[in-house]
């Protein structure tokens, strides 16, 4: 039981820890805040793995664990006097769906050199199966850090 | 001799700078906005006499005080991505708001004298190697394809970042350092006799860390903050970045199938 918990959550909770802060220093995200990324990156990829578990879809639980990080930055962003938007994109890259993307990408190229009508039938399938599905999560993503700031701030500006 | 420019001038220089480094360093719209309200409240100018205006071309700013008015614009010359900037800024932003700026002088000196600082070169590119070995485990890769992942990732890291200090078009760094890491990893896959889907996976990984984080997440954070303009913009520049490394990825895969690896 505890093995399956290790290597289930915790190693790819630590490695997605590692992936995190790496992204956010080819960015040049500041030194102080690489260990606030590394926490919000495990408590992602944590908590996704843990909506996986209980049979959320791919798609849900991505919007929920990035919800949940930006939650937390939304909270932890003003007393380290960072802007949000600088901590939370390197936090949420371990979600980022590389391998449909690349499945997508081999199809799209056996599209073009497929000999047979069924072959290219098949690839344009997988290619439109895949390559929404990275859409699907890269919208949840993108929702699941914008929605919950919204719920705190305001339209600051009036009409006249 | 020239004689020394108003209070009023110097505002308008500040929140002009201020937020042209801003736009520059590649900020999100909405931060971009708030830091120069913050700054011009903490300078004493009121909201109803300042006119902010921004968009991917350039930032206009209005101050008006006294009958007086004065107009400062900076064009913008492109969006680019420095995060350590950003946040000294808005530093700087929040320091000038709790009275501890000095004088309108040392705070545009202070926003002048802000640089854009990176990591050093083999640290970034061990970081790459080390994200995207981790990045191939986390998709069930085994150790050999995670070695292959982190030689295309330090490959791939090195020669964009080299390409980008010899001031090549960033499209052009990413295209060819896609290429070059996929196929260098698909190579070491090919030595280390791994199966097909471990080589699909070192070359995923390879190619993962050239996605555009920042640039997609602000663009769509403007859009869905009605600054669509520059939404759109970053987007579209975001997926620019995806395709040339598509393209140099779909070149490694096609150069490696020839070649028999």
């Amino acid at each position: 039981m505890l093995s399956l918990i290790v290597s289930d959550f915790i190693v790819p909770a630590l490695l997605a820890a590692f992936i995190g802060p790496a992204f956010a220093m080819i960015f040049a995200v500041p030194r102080t805040t690489l260990p606030y990324i590394a926490i919000g990156s495990l408590l992602c990829k944590l908590s996704r793995d843990l909506l996986l578990k209980l049979d959320f879809d791919v798609v849900s639980s991505a919007f929920c664990a990035c919800a949940l990080v930006s939650a937390l930055f939304i909270y932890l962003a003003p007393k380290l006097k960072f802007p949000r938007p600088v901590l939370l994109p390197p936090c949420v890259i371990c979600l980022i769906p590389g391998l449909d993307a690349y499945t997508a990408l081999l199809a799209l190229l056996q599209v073009v050199y497929a000999q047979s009508p069924e072959l290219i039938h098949q690839n344009i399938i997988t290619l439109f199966a895949h390559s929404m599905r990275v859409l699907a999560v890269l919208l949840a993503i993108a929702l699941g850090i914008a929605i919950p700031p919204l719920f705190f701030y305001r339209y600051r500006y009036h009409h006249f | 001799m020239t004689s020394a420019p108003s209070p009023l001038h110097l505002q308008a220089k500040i929140l002009c700078t201020l937020c042209w480094k801003l736009a520059q360093c590649g900020a999100e719209t909405r931060l971009i906005m708030q830091c120069g309200q913050i700054m011009s409240k903490a300078l004493g100018v009121p909201e109803d006499n300042l006119e902010l205006g921004f968009d991917r071309t350039g930032v206009h700013i209005k101050v008006s005080a006294d009958g007086q008015s004065v107009h400062e614009y900076r064009a913008i010359s492109h969006f680019g991505i420095n995060m350590f900037a950003v946040s000294a800024l808005y530093q700087l932003c929040l320091q000038v708001e709790e009275g501890h700026g000095g004088s309108l002088d040392a705070i545009y000196q202070r926003i002048k004298d802000i640089k854009l600082k990176t990591y050093p070169l083999p640290l970034i590119t061990l970081a790459a190697a080390g994200a995207a070995a981790c990045f191939t485990l986390l998709n069930g890769g085994t150790a050999a394809a995670a070695l292959c992942a982190t030689i295309g990732g330090l490959s791939l890291m090195l020669c964009r970042l080299l390409m980008l200090k010899r001031r090549y078009f960033e499209n052009f760094a990413v295209m060819c350092a896609a290429f070059v890491g996929g196929l260098l990893a698909a190579l070491c896959a090919h030595l280390l006799t791994l199966s097909h889907t471990q080589l699909s996976l070192s070359l995923m990984a390879t190619s993962l860390l050239l996605v555009p984080g920042f640039p997609l997440m602000n663009g769509f954070l403007d859009i869905f903050k009605g600054y669509l303009a520059t939404g759109i913009i970053r987007l579209c520049y975001g997926l620019t970045i995806i395709f040339a490394a598509s393209i140099g990825l779909m070149g490694a895969i096609l150069v490696s199938s020839n070649l028999g690896l």
